[in-house]
This record gives structure tokens, C-alpha cells and sequence, in this order.
């Protein structure tokens, strides 16, 4: 378990990351070369920082139950190698006959490239969530006997959310400009039957950025 | 650019071909009762031609799902000849909506149960109504009997907790005397010489305490015969392709009302309506002799109530014997 820790340390630690020598690195985001002026190295530095990406995926309540999830991911800090990331998601899934659920979220999280082309990743979010019955009418039972069909507009969450994630930027092995990601994660529905609701997921998708030519 | 979007057109088309439903998902009426904040499935599976209906109260109520009683080998063979009503109960099982804690009392699960025969009359052009109650259930159906036995046809009882308070001090009672038993033929001395010492610093036992349940479990108090092919569970199916979530899994509160006392004993002669008592010889949890008691007491005229014992059995002689008891229940319902 230390080791555990010790090694999440290792692989979110900004400072660590930021210390990397970015003429020393190959990944995706080419190293700015040592022999441009310190003007230019600013300026191509902004331009990466301040990159959007486009995040499309499955996502997958309990894996199985089926969604998608689309959105926005902004990078306001960051170097070649680390990024602090900033992201705006929207989604839902369908857990036949259990609910519908629809939301919209905002995430933060890090990401450390690697020179392989491979990433991690990590996130914490913070969302809306509408929760509907599924698979059934809803009805109620008056006190007098009568029984009256319910309309199903759903209930009011919040969802709190962890994710913790690896990806690859496939650019490197064929050319096009994407990049795959697998991001299991732990969300909560709350209040949910008096107190919160666990739910753990699978997203999974692509990301490419929106000014790549 | 052309590439990218045909990546992620067949990515996005994966969640579509996942949505092929399976069975669980897709059997019999399935609708949901709200009450009092509470959005409760009822799954209505099973022969409905035969119009008479079986109401699973399922037991619990923490953790407790009508919906896994699907899975079991002796409701599907019940189902063959009648309906099961597989409801979830408030704050239970896929129940959802967001209630009080201070309605979780066995007055509103009783409202709830009749607005659940309710709409099973008004749904199913008022078939023939029985209740199952197993365990906890068992509490629950003896409550509703004692108001509106006469919306019920039949009453069929599955080691039923209606004297919650006097079976968990037999309960007791029964583990200390099997830790003695184990100790003097030197079987795991020092496992039950603490569950000994557990049993000595709590002179009551409550239903939240979880070491009491977990020496039950050690004796084989609420499975026979553990291994059996009769108690495996497709967890794969249940877990991914059925109504089951993680809800079923993380039960957050506790049903404290239990330790106030529960005991409906002394008001069973009140109840008339045909019944069968199915008690698991072994049972720990609700040590046998509170069935037999059962039985004598109720106030069903001797040649309209039953009892069967299960010599395998603990707990739960519906998923242990799984044969026997299906067919103790379909010659019980097919009486009335």
C-alpha cells in the first residue's frame, strides 16, 4: 500500500513533473529547442498551454450499462510533460429498468506524458445529475383507493467524481492526430434513499485537439 | 480529419450495439409504486394467466432485494405455474427516490405493501393475491395480515422474523450453546472461546450487530450446506445485465427501528386466512422452535394452515431445496 502511495506520488507530483528538462523530451508535445530565442519559447509555450481538446467516449455505469460522454478539456497549465488540466463534460447512460441518467460536470485533474506516447492521468469532479426512473411507468396509490400514473421527471443530483486514467497518443504509430484514453472511475449519486449512491464506471474514448490542422 | 472521424463514429456506435437487453432486463410487467418519497420497482414475472398472484417480501430490509430472488431455481419453477411480484421495498434492493429515514417503520412498509395489492388488483383485474414473506418479510406480512387479511388469499411464511426480539434472544441462546458444543469436542477452540466472550459483553443482540451474524454464518445457521449448486448466484449476469446496481451492494443506513422490539406472536390467533409455515430445521437466525410456535398459534383453522420443515435447510429453504419447496408452495396456492 505505501508503495501504492508512493508511486501516485511519483506520477502526479507537478513539481517532479515540471522539473523534467523539456529539452530532454520526445513525446507528443515536441520539445521547444534550446536554440530559439526565450521570446519564442514563451510564445510556443502559450500556444500549448493553451490548447483545447475535444473528449468523446463511452461510458459505461457498472461498465455495461451504456452512454457517452462528450466534452471539452483545456489545459491553463502545463509544460510538455505535465499538464493541469480543466474540463467541462456532459454524458449519460442507460441502466435498463434501474435509471436514465444525464449529466454535466466539470473536471480537474493532471496529466504526465511519457516519451512513449503513453499518459496518465487523474481527475476530481463536481456535477449536476438528473436521475430517471427507467423501464417502467410509475404510478401512486391515493388514499382513496385510487391509482394515478406519475409523470417521471426524474430527481435532482449532485455528483461528486474520481477518475483515474492512462491513455496513448496514437499519432506516433499512424499518423492521425488522437488520442485513446481508458479512465475507470468512481462517481456518487447524492441524496439518493436518505444519504449517497456509488456507482463505479468505465470511460473510454478519444481526444483530439481542436486546432490540429 | 476524415480519419478521426471515422474513429470516433465507430466508437460512439459501441454503447448503441451494448444496448442488447437480456433477459433480466426484459421478462414480465415491470413499473414502479411511489410512496412517500419512495420510487419502488414492482416486476411482475411468471404464469399471470393462472390469475393468482405471489407478493416476495423479501427480507432484509438492509440489503434486502426482491429482484435476486429471480436468479433462485424455486421462485422459476413457481413461476411456471403462478405470478411473482418481485418488490423492493423503501430504502432496499433498486428502490430509488429519496425518503426519510424517520418513514423506515414497519407501519409505512405496511402502507406501502397495501398500495402494492392496490395496484396489483387494479393493474391485474384483481387476481389472487398471496403473500411470501422470507426472513424479514416475514415480520412484514404478519403486520399487514393482522390489518387487511381480508384482501389476502393465502399466506405463506419462509422463516419469518415477525418475533424479531424473542428469535434473536433464541438466536443467541443457540450460539452459545453451539460454541460450547465445538469447544468441548476441541473443533476451532480459540474461534469460539471469543465468540464466547463476545456473547458475554453483549447480553442483547442487535440487527446491526454484524458479529453475531458472522458466528451464525460460521455454524451454518443461515446456509446448510454452503457449496450447494442450489445457493450459487450468477453474479456476472446480476452484476452487468439485470436491474441489480451498486445500490444493492452499499446499504449506507441501518433499520434501527428492529432494535426497539418487534414481537407479533401473541396476535397470531388474529389471523385466519390460509397459511403455510416454511421453516429450515437448522436455521440459526430464527432458531426453528419459533416456527413450530408459529404454527400452533396462528388462528387458522387446522385444516387451512400447514407446516414443513426442511431437514437441509437453514435460513433459506427456498434457495437450499429449491425443488421442495417450489413444490410446497404450488400445492399450497393451488388449495386456494
Amino acid at each position: 500500500m505505501k508503495r501504492l502511495v508512493a508511486m501516485c506520488l511519483l506520477l502526479f507530483c507537478p513539481y517532479l513533473a515540471q522539473c523534467q528538462d523539456p529539452n530532454t523530451y520526445e513525446g507528443p508535445e515536441p520539445a521547444v529547442d534550446s536554440e530559439e530565442s526565450t521570446e519564442q519559447t514563451k510564445k510556443e509555450s502559450t500556444r500549448r498551454e493553451t490548447r483545447l481538446k475535444i473528449t468523446a467516449g463511452y461510458f459505461g455505469e457498472t461498465m455495461a450499462h451504456p452512454g457517452v460522454v462528450l466534452g471539452i478539456e483545456h489545459c491553463p497549465y502545463g509544460n510538455g510533460r505535465y499538464q493541469f488540466l480543466w474540463g467541462t463534460n456532459i454524458g449519460g447512460y442507460v441502466h435498463a429498468r434501474n435509471n436514465t441518467t444525464i449529466f454535466i460536470r466539470e473536471q480537474w485533474g493532471q496529466r504526465i506524458t511519457y516519451k512513449s506516447g503513453l499518459f496518465v492521468d487523474h481527475f476530481i469532479g463536481l456535477g449536476y445529475l438528473h436521475h430517471f426512473a427507467s423501464g417502467g411507468e410509475i404510478f401512486d396509490v391515493l388514499p382513496n383507493g385510487a391509482v394515478v400514473n406519475i409523470p417521471n421527471s426524474g430527481r435532482s443530483m449532485i455528483m461528486p467524481s474520481v477518475a483515474v486514467g492512462t491513455g496513448y497518443n496514437i499519432k506516433r504509430s499512424t499518423g492521425i492526430d488522437l488520442q485513446v484514453y481508458i479512465r475507470p472511475e468512481l462517481f456518487w449519486k447524492a441524496p439518493f434513499n436518505g444519504y449517497y449512491l456509488t456507482h463505479f464506471a468505465l470511460n473510454a474514448g478519444f481526444l483530439f485537439n481542436l486546432n490540429s490542422k | 480529419m476524415k480519419n478521426r472521424i471515422y474513429y470516433l463514429g465507430v466508437f460512439l456506435t459501441l454503447p448503441f450495439l451494448a444496448c442488447n437487453k437480456k433477459a433480466l432486463q426484459k421478462e414480465g410487467d415491470f413499473f414502479y409504486l411511489e410512496s412517500k418519497g419512495a420510487v419502488m420497482p414492482v416486476w411482475v414475472k411468471g404464469n399471470k394467466d393462472a390469475k393468482k398472484f405471489i407478493i416476495m417480501l423479501h427480507g432484509g430490509p438492509e440489503g434486502g432485494s426482491s429482484q435476486y430472488y429471480t436468479v433462485f431455481p424455486s421462485h422459476q419453477r413457481i413461476e411456471e405455474r403462478f405470478a411473482i411480484v418481485y418488490w423492493d421495498q423503501r430504502m432496499c434492493g433498486m428502490s430509488q427516490g429519496n425518503p426519510s429515514m424517520d418513514n423506515a417503520t414497519l407501519e409505512q412498509f405496511t402502507e406501502d405493501l397495501d398500495k402494492v395489492v392496490t395496484l396489483i388488483n387494479k393493474k391485474f383485474e384483481k387476481p389472487e393475491i398471496f403473500l411470501m414473506g422470507h426472513s424479514w418479510g416475514g415480520a412484514l406480512g404478519t403486520n399487514y395480515l393482522l390489518r387487511n387479511q381480508h384482501k389476502i388469499s393465502g399466506w405463506i411464511e419462509v422463516d419469518g422474523g415477525h418475533n424479531w426480539t424473542e428469535a434473536n434472544s433464541q438466536s443467541r441462546d443457540t450460539m452459545i450453546a453451539y460454541a460450547h458444543k465445538k469447544i468441548d469436542a476441541n473443533e476451532d477452540k480459540q474461534y469460539w472461546n471469543f465468540a464466547l466472550n463476545w456473547y458475554a459483553e453483549h447480553p442483547v443482540v442487535g440487527i446491526n450487530e454484524n458479529a453475531h451474524y458472522t458466528f451464525v454464518g460460521k455454524a451454518k445457521g443461515y446456509d446448510f450446506n454452503p457449496d450447494s449448486d442450489s445457493l450459487k448466484v450468477p453474479f456476472t449476469e446480476l452484476l452487468f445485465y439485470s436491474p441489480l446496481s451498486t445500490a444493492y451492494f452499499f446499504v449506507p443506513y441501518k433499520f434501527e427501528f428492529l432494535n426497539k422490539g418487534l414481537n407479533l406472536q401473541s396476535m397470531l390467533g388474529e389471523i385466519t386466512v390460509p397459511s403455510l409455515i416454511c421453516w429450515g430445521r437448522h436455521d440459526k437466525v430464527f432458531p426453528v422452535s419459533i416456527g413450530i410456535d408459529t404454527y400452533q398459534k396462528l388462528g387458522t383453522p387446522s385444516d387451512h394452515k400447514y407446516i414443513h420443515l426442511f431437514e437441509l435447510s437453514s435460513h433459506s429453504p427456498n434457495y437450499e431445496q429449491p425443488i421442495e419447496f417450489a413444490n410446497q408452495v404450488i400445492e399450497f396456492v393451488n388449495k386456494y
